[in-house]
């Protein structure tokens, strides 16, 4: 350590103090033996996990967490592609404020964006929240993967594609043998932020989500409020396991690093 | 049955390929600037064509409107006669090789050739003939399962040639194909590129700012400079008889010296130079009269150095100057000499072999030419 600078030191202990030691405590008190969270824990047993995986109170907002995330990072694929393509590729004009205004939910409070869509949905009468709850979330992540993606697509050469088109191939067939196999180290890591982003996501869940929607961060928080036993310290080790993986496959496929370089 | 790799492969399955390209009355805006004002040109069936200029002169431009990738504002391009200034790009059944190469980094060498294939829906033992055959033509049979990414400058190039050359194009066109090579692979890659062409008796159109590429390379240059054809003429006439002063300075050197005409008699003229006392009596030159202002120029390969007057007999205008410069460059040397029409380069061919130290700055020399060899155009 005695090399770093000194900026990078206090940044380091602060990250190390305040962001992974709670985990590290959360994850270590699951693990407990006893009736209540405690760290140390003590002794060690499956127990929690044993209950938390047995439990619908917990396995079907889980459940629901990972379909919403899938569903609505595929929504998001399927706007964000397409409009990242258009806005690098065509002279649009005003093309900065069409992307700034497809970035913005990046910059809207997500509670502000709950709030008006309870409104909204009511007053159009959209009954089902789970539909609801997808529009929501499709919101909040089409910015991750729209930026991913403009970011390959920027630095991608266009002459591979009037290559493919003088050589006969159309828009279409230029886009699916061409673009999209070049592009798709930015289309999965941007797919996979999008999943995070929905899948931790609080705010708009909160709000939307009826008895049977419920997702696994509001499930979470509505058994904190009567409870303080280690079943909530073994749902989220579980859930913060799933981001973990989600990150490695991330980290192994593509290098998190040059992702986050190639992004805006 | 597989094809035999060989440098050059049977062709006796290929169409005659060579189609007529006409391009009448092409222009291009956009915006406010004009690429493309008015360009004319017809290619014969079989022709190397060049389209040379300085960066930003439309021959990129033409090229890409040749191949749709560039909605030209008005006019028409004909191949064989047809009109095709409307036909999308991917139904033009053109070939183009891109600068970048543009080859597709995830795939193989036989998938990016396969692809222009697949696309026009020709698949089984008759692609895979005719991509042995592609790939064999430009001699990287056997590289089939690389990537681009494993191979060098020179052999993308090749892959890029075979890419565009399976599907037996109509016409083939080339974006500066040959700016990333280094001087010695750019030499052999244009012999190569130049026996093929004939070879295969493709049309082809060649868009280059190189000069001696242009010139070495086509059987006819396209002179480009802001947007129109300047002249489109072979090599040596481009060279020797340029059609405007652009051309005359922007292919090869020239020494220009300023004039004025005094009369005019038949098809002679009184040509009065700024620097010499006696006009010089020259062929006329169609659209000039009396009193009109003239830039003359000279090649320095046509001008002749001597150490004293006596010696430069074979000239019309000779002059005695000072010299300023000597540029050593190889198997010619190029010499600067200071006269009372300004400075005046002399190239000589490699004459220090047998000079004794006398080509030296500061020597007063005699500099002359060939009234003959004076290209005149009206001063702009």
């Amino acid at each position: 350590m005695s090399g770093l600078p000194r900026s990078l030191v206090v940044y380091t202990v602060v990250m190390a103090l305040f962001l992974i030691a709670p985990v590290v405590v959360v994850v270590v008190a699951a693990f407990t033996a006893g009736d209540f969270i405690m760290f140390p824990p003590s002794g060690f047993s499956l127990r929690w996990f044993d209950k938390v995986l047995g439990d619908p109170e917990f396995i079907t907002p889980l459940w629901n967490s990972v379909r919403l995330g899938v569903m609505a990072t595929l929504i998001s694929s399927l706007l964000a592609i397409p409009a990242a393509l258009s806005l690098i590729r065509g002279i649009l004009p005003g093309r900065r404020w069409i992307e700034a205004f497809l970035l913005s939910p990046l910059s809207l409070p997500t509670i502000i964006l709950a709030v008006g869509l309870l409104f909204f949905t009511a007053r159009l009468g959209i009954g089902d929240s789970f539909v609801s709850l997808l529009a929501g979330h499709v919101i909040i992540t089409v910015p991750y993967m729209l930026r991913t993606v403009l970011g390959v697509y920027a630095g991608m050469n266009r002459e591979i594609e009037d290559a493919a088109r003088v050589l006969g191939a159309d828009r279409w067939r230029t886009a699916w043998y061409v673009t999209l196999p070049i592009i798709r180290p930015g289309v999965m890591a941007g797919a996979i932020f999008a999943f995070l982003m929905s899948f931790d996501e609080v705010a708009v869940a909160l709000l939307l989500t009826t008895a049977d929607t419920t997702t696994l961060p509001v499930s979470i928080l509505s058994y904190l409020v009567y409870n303080y036993d280690p079943a909530v310290a073994a749902i989220s080790t579980i859930q913060i396991a799933i981001v973990v993986v989600a990150l490695l496959i991330l980290e192994r496929a593509f290098g998190i690093r040059n992702v986050m370089l190639t992004s805006h | 049955m597989t094809a035999q790799p060989s440098p050059l492969p049977a062709t006796s399955a290929r169409p005659a390929s060579g189609a007529v390209v006409n391009i009448r009355a092409l222009r291009h805006s956009f915006g406010a600037v004009d690429a493309l004002k008015a360009v004319d040109v017809s290619i014969e069936p079989g022709e190397f064509v060049a389209l040379l200029g300085p960066s930003g002169c439309g021959k990129t431009t033409l090229l890409r409107c040749i191949a749709g990738l560039v909605l030209p504002t008005s006019g028409e391009i004909l191949v064989d006669g047809l009109p095709i200034t409307r036909t999308p790009v991917h139904k033009r059944d053109l070939g183009m090789v891109f600068q970048s190469y543009a080859l597709f980094p995830h795939m193989t060498v036989h998938d990016n050739v396969q692809f222009g294939l697949k696309m026009q829906g020709i698949r089984g033992d008759f692609a895979d003939r005719r991509i042995a055959e592609a790939l064999a033509l430009v001699q990287m049979a056997g590289f089939e399962r690389r990537y681009p990414a494993q191979l060098s400058g020179g052999q993308r190039q090749r892959v890029a040639l075979a890419r565009a050359l399976v599907t037996h194009p109509k016409a083939l066109l080339l974006d500066e194909p040959f700016g990333a090579l280094d001087a010695k692979l750019r030499e052999s890659m244009q012999i190569e590129l130049r026996r093929l062409q004939k070879t295969l008796g493709i049309t082809t159109i060649f868009v280059t700012h190189d000069q001696q590429e242009a010139l070495g390379m086509a059987d006819r240059v396209a002179v480009m400079h802001d947007g129109r054809i300047e002249q489109f003429d072979t090599p040596a006439r481009i060279y020797n008889s340029p059609a405007t002063p652009f051309v005359a300075d922007f292919i090869g050197q020239t020494n220009r010296i300023g004039g004025t005409i005094r009369s005019m008699n038949g098809g002679r003229m009184q040509l009065q130079l700024d620097g010499p006392d006696q006009p010089i009596d020259v062929a006329a030159t169609p659209g000039l009269s009396a009193g009109d202002r003239v830039v003359a120029m000279v090649r320095p390969e046509c001008v002749y150095m001597a150490s004293d007057a006596a010696a430069s007999t074979s000239v019309d205008i000779s002059l005695p100057g000072k010299i300023a410069d000597v540029l050593f460059v190889g198997e010619k040397v190029s010499v600067y000499v200071q006269t009372v029409a300004g400075t005046i380069a002399a190239s000589l061919l490699n004459p220090t072999r047998r000079d004794n130290g006398t080509m030296v700055a500061g020597t007063d020399v005699m500099v002359g030419w060939r009234k003959d060899d004076l290209m005149i155009f009206r001063h702009a």
